[in-house]
């Protein structure tokens, strides 16, 4: 992989080696999942966020303590991090009592109230119009902070979606609607992918730029410099009154995501970054091309932040907080069945 | 005076005369209304005439429409006879719908439905384009305070992406029930819309019968072709408000009648005959209403329920 | 108000108002105390009131938002903004209105607190005018509150009379919980004693509008005022009537209800709901499930006909049961 230092070169160290780490526990994560689930002890549909690390450890990175974070079914990535705690969202995925929603929530609806995630909607169209109305909270509330709403492109197909649009533009609200839009062509693999974003517009973000929204078009999804940028500047447009944001980050689908259920390619191999090769993989193409991970951990080596030794090391306590995370959830308990109908009503 | 030029001044006559049947029958629905002896809210197409009379001046047999809440006036442009829309109105047996429907809820054959949700017919219409026969046209109109729905959105992105033969009529009069556009969105006209989904979209003065005309016979044209929908935004004025009673703004510019008699003014038409004309409608269309509330039984409770369902046949 | 006596008399500090003013009241009240809440609505006073919404706009300015027409996005806007701390009224107008909000009111207002295990919650209120209006047709007639009672989540709640109508929407307004606050247009004009201090009604208390030893007639929202007028004609007959308003559905209060046909042995329930899964047709399960052995005859129901709502005047009519008709369907229950 070639890439400049230019990227990551850009930021400050420690907000480089930050999204870093928040990519590996993104990645790691999700491998993690894919052994639970293959296991049964996940259970049901799960929705991976491997190859959209560079968007979401972007913009979380770029985000402040105080601001809502909503997400879709895709979220673990998202979970995870805004610095979830490890063992309780496996948990949450597993179902167990110590899982984040008391394992209430499972893959469909993960989220961590505690640092600032509002309901997390798995109907299409849900996210950007429960983030537009935490956006209109904050501003009633007056105390600073934006919401900051993760979404997919097929969100846009669904009248809600547009009709949220539109009042964010109209009230004004502290809204970044962040589009991750992973239906951007993949070559050969065209025929087994999931039912691409199916809009008429030429353009996706040419709908929220219509109704007045001020939108940002990064180049590339996985170019976590590029995001992060655009994220601060956003921040700083909804927290100055000048009303919504909508970022649309056009993402290469990973290729395990294809699937009706995803399917694991075996565990990244940072070596890539370095250098090394991604023969034999299923997903190699990608890999060598659009892995936001590999890439970002590229830039950073090349950008002087970090030697590669460094990185692995970082990688090798990620992957061991990952593993006592599991073991964490596997060794906890289910929820007592009479607390099923408990806590309806506030 | 040449031919060509006569033929003109008749068929701008005859638009006339049919804007004026609109006219006359609105203003007795008010007036029904007002010694409430029609009930219901009611939502008059004062102001819509030209729009009405133009766009079904276009439409073959084979054609339908789809209404929104201002539908009187459609349904009769689309050649309804006015004594069974009045009895609809007034609730009676001998209705478009039996009494069943009332004022929100006409339907008939080339018309084929109104609604009281705001945006609620435009799927409708997409749908029923979709597996329209090649070469005719399904009309779906819509008010400016629809296109903030999501079912606008819906509608002209299936339509637009399934190249459905619809041509999306907005009439736009700057309000949606009691607030203006601007505060609803911060999008301005409603043409601008057909930029985002890519289809051929114009905007007309709705007032003006002819220009009407021309923007519906080029857009039907390609609809029929079967390139894909089309949006065409006729501007007119809200000369009545929201619904009737209602004591909010409204308009008193942009008459289309009054753009009309100007022309045939202007065309030799003497303006004491044009007001006789007037005139002569509104006393037939309170005559019909007299009429059809003395006259026509109401609707008959003791109806069999299987108008609830659809018997196999 | 107790809540299994008659009702209190009139204080000093009660004067007449209607319906509309009362919840304008509360709703004044409220944005009063909290200087997060907000409401969101064009015509929430219905459209004969528009001086209730001037003076709530002019008190409270950049308070009182006027919204485009998208009843489904309003409605998770609201949830998003309850998340964030700031409790939000919404006017979804009219209950067939609600039909585009459903999947923001189930899927996302309903759940809130218990998909986050107790940690968030969603401080929303929603207003709806149900029933039939004379001519409002097909799409202008619908009571939803059965639909909306069938979904764990929702509180719900429904008054008869002005004096109702403040104290549960204040209530309403306060609950950290979706409520959905049932209005009818023919209640908005009503008069009722209302006490001019600020008071809220606590959720889950019938009250017992009107005692009678032989007959218990749950109604609800318009309903009660003919329940009322029904009683009365029986009571020239020697027949007592017992009108119970449940006030709230959710929660509801089945004691009191059950107290009454223990004491009565007779139930009926009026109301406009349709009758397949409605809202009387759960009350008289409760019932025939809990007190049959207090009931001597079957429970009755008396409700909207199980059709769509036709326009027309006559159509319109006998949808529902009339004054008349209750007398004799209530006369033939008490006849031995």
């Amino acid at each position: 992989m070639t890439c400049t230092a230019g990227g990551a070169g850009e930021l400050s160290r420690d907000a480089a080696i930050s999204i870093l780490e928040r990519m590996l526990v993104m990645r790691r994560f999700e491998e993690k999942v894919f052994e639970l689930h293959d296991t049964q002890q996940v259970v049901g549909i799960i929705h991976v966020y491997i190859g959209q690390e560079g968007t979401g450890a972007a913009v979380l990175e770029a985000a402040g303590a105080e601001d809502l974070i909503l997400s879709t079914h895709r979220n673990h990535g998202h979970v995870v991090g805004r610095g979830a705690d490890l063992g309780a969202t496996f948990a949450e995925l597993m179902g167990k009592a110590t899982g984040l929603l008391g394992g209430r929530g499972g893959s469909f609806h993960a989220c961590d109230p505690t640092r600032g995630m509002l309901q997390t909607s798995a109907i299409v169209g849900g996210c950007p119009s429960l983030a537009v109305g935490a956006a209109y909270g904050l501003k009633q509330r007056g105390g600073g902070g934006v919401a900051i709403g993760f979404f997919g492109d097929s969100a846009l197909e669904e009248g809600i979606a547009y009709e949220a649009l539109n009042i964010a533009a109209l009230w004004k609200l502290p809204a970044i609607l962040v589009c991750e839009n992973n239906s951007i062509g993949v070559g050969e693999l065209k025929g087994d992918s999931y039912p691409r974003s199916i809009l008429a517009s030429e353009r996706l973000s040419r709908i929220p730029e219509m109704l007045g929204i001020h939108t940002v078009e990064i180049a590339n999804g996985a170019n976590a410099a590029e995001v992060f940028a655009a994220t601060c500047n956003a921040r700083r447009r909804c927290l100055a009154g000048d009303g919504p944001v909508f970022i649309e980050s056009p993402i290469v689908r990973w290729p395990g995501s294809q699937f009706v259920f995803p399917k694991s390619m075996g565990a990244t191999d940072l070596e890539v970054a370095f250098g090394g090769s991604a023969a034999g993989r299923e997903d190699r193409e990608w890999t060598e091309e659009h892995d936001p991970l590999i890439r970002w951990a590229a830039e950073i080596a090349a950008a002087g932040h970090a030697t590669k030794e460094q990185i692995r090391e970082l990688d090798a306590n990620v992957c061991s907080r990952i593993d006592a995370g599991a073991q964490f959830a596997m060794d906890s308990p289910f929820p007592n069945p009479v607390t099923a109908t408990q806590r309806i009503f506030a | 005076m040449s031919d060509s030029t006569t033929q003109r001044r008749e068929v701008l006559e005859r638009h006339h005369g049919e804007m004026l049947r609109l006219r006359a029958f609105e203003e007795a629905v008010a007036e029904g209304h007002r010694a409430k002896r029609i009930e219901g809210l009611l939502h008059l197409s004062i102001g819509a005439e030209a729009v009405a009379v133009g766009v079904m001046s276009c439409l073959a047999p084979d054609d339908r429409v789809y209404s929104a809440h201002r539908p009187h006036g459609h349904f009769l442009a689309a050649g309804n006879d006015p004594r069974a829309v009045m009895a609809e109105l007034a609730g009676r047996e001998s209705g478009l719908c039996r009494g069943r429907g009332g004022t929100m809820h006409l339907m008939s054959e080339q018309v084929v439905m109104a609604t009281g949700i705001v945006g609620g017919t435009l799927p409708v219409a997409v749908g029923h384009a979709a597996v329209a026969a090649p070469g005719s046209a399904v009309v779906a109109f819509f008010g400016d305070g629809a296109a903030q729905t999501g079912a606008f959105h819906e509608s002209m992105n299936l339509a637009a992406l399934w190249k459905t033969p619809v041509l999306f009529v907005c009439e736009n009069n700057g309000w949606a029930e009691f607030s203006s556009r601007a505060e609803h969105t911060t999008v301005g006209n409603v043409v601008r819309y057909g930029d985002l989904y890519g289809i051929p979209a114009r905007e007309v003065d709705g007032t003006d019968v002819d220009l009407v005309i021309a923007a519906v016979q080029e857009l039907l044209a390609l609809v029929r072709a079967g390139g894909g929908p089309c949006l065409l935004e006729c501007h007119i004025a809200r000369l009545r408000p929201h619904y009737e009673g209602d004591w909010r703004e409204h308009s008193a510019d942009g008459d289309p009648l009054n753009v009309t008699e100007e022309r045939l003014i202007a065309a030799g038409i003497d303006p004491v005959a044009l007001a006789a004309r007037r005139d002569a409608e509104l006393q037939q269309a309170l005559a019909l209403l007299e009429s059809v509330l003395a006259d026509e039984p109401v609707a008959n409770p003791a109806d069999d329920p299987s108008l609830v369902f659809a018997r196999t046949p | 108000m107790s809540s299994a006596g008659k009702l209190a008399a009139p204080t000093n500090s009660t004067r007449r108002v209607t319906y509309v003013t009362a919840m304008y009241e509360a709703i004044r009240d409220t944005m009063r105390e909290n200087a997060n809440v907000t409401a969101i609505g064009n015509w929430i006073f219905g459209l004969h009131a528009n001086h209730l919404m001037d003076a709530l706009r002019d008190e409270f300015p950049g308070r009182v938002m006027e919204p485009p027409v998208a009843e489904a996005a309003l409605v998770a806007l609201a949830v998003g903004a309850g998340m964030a701390g700031a409790p939000t009224f919404v006017d979804l107008a009219t209950g067939s209105f609600s039909f585009p909000a459903y999947s923001s009111i189930y899927n996302e207002a309903a759940v809130v607190h218990h998909l986050s295990n107790g940690q968030l919650s969603a401080p929303v209120t929603l207003h709806l005018m149900h029933g039939m209006r004379t001519g409002g047709g097909e799409q202008h007639s619908f009571s939803p509150q059965a639909l909306l009672w069938n979904c764990p989540g929702l509180e719900i709640v429904i008054p008869s009379t002005p004096h109702d109508a403040k104290g549960l929407m204040r209530t309403a307004l306060k609950s950290p919980n979706p409520t959905i606050f049932v209005d009818h247009t023919s209640l908005s004009a009503v008069e009722g004693e209302v006490p001019e201090e600020d008071y809220a009604i606590p959720f889950g208390v019938a009250e017992i509008k009107r005692p009678g030893r032989d007959l218990t007639l749950v109604a609800t929202s318009r309903q009660v005022a003919i329940a009322l007028a029904a009683a009365d004609t029986l009571s020239r007959e020697g027949v007592e009537v017992e009108v119970v308003d449940p006030r709230t559905l959710e929660p509801f209060d089945e004691a009191t209800i059950l107290g009454s046909v223990q004491r009565t042995g007779h139930l009926a329930v009026l109301d406009e709901c349709t009758l397949r899964c409605g809202v009387a047709s759960e009350i008289a399960a409760t019932v025939a499930e809990k007190g049959f052995h207090h009931l001597r005859k079957p429970p009755l129901r008396l409700t909207r006909a199980q059709s769509p709502v036709p326009y027309s005047r006559t159509l319109e009519q006998v949808l529902l049961p009339d004054e008349q008709r209750i007398v004799e369907a209530l006369r033939s229950l008490v006849d031995a």
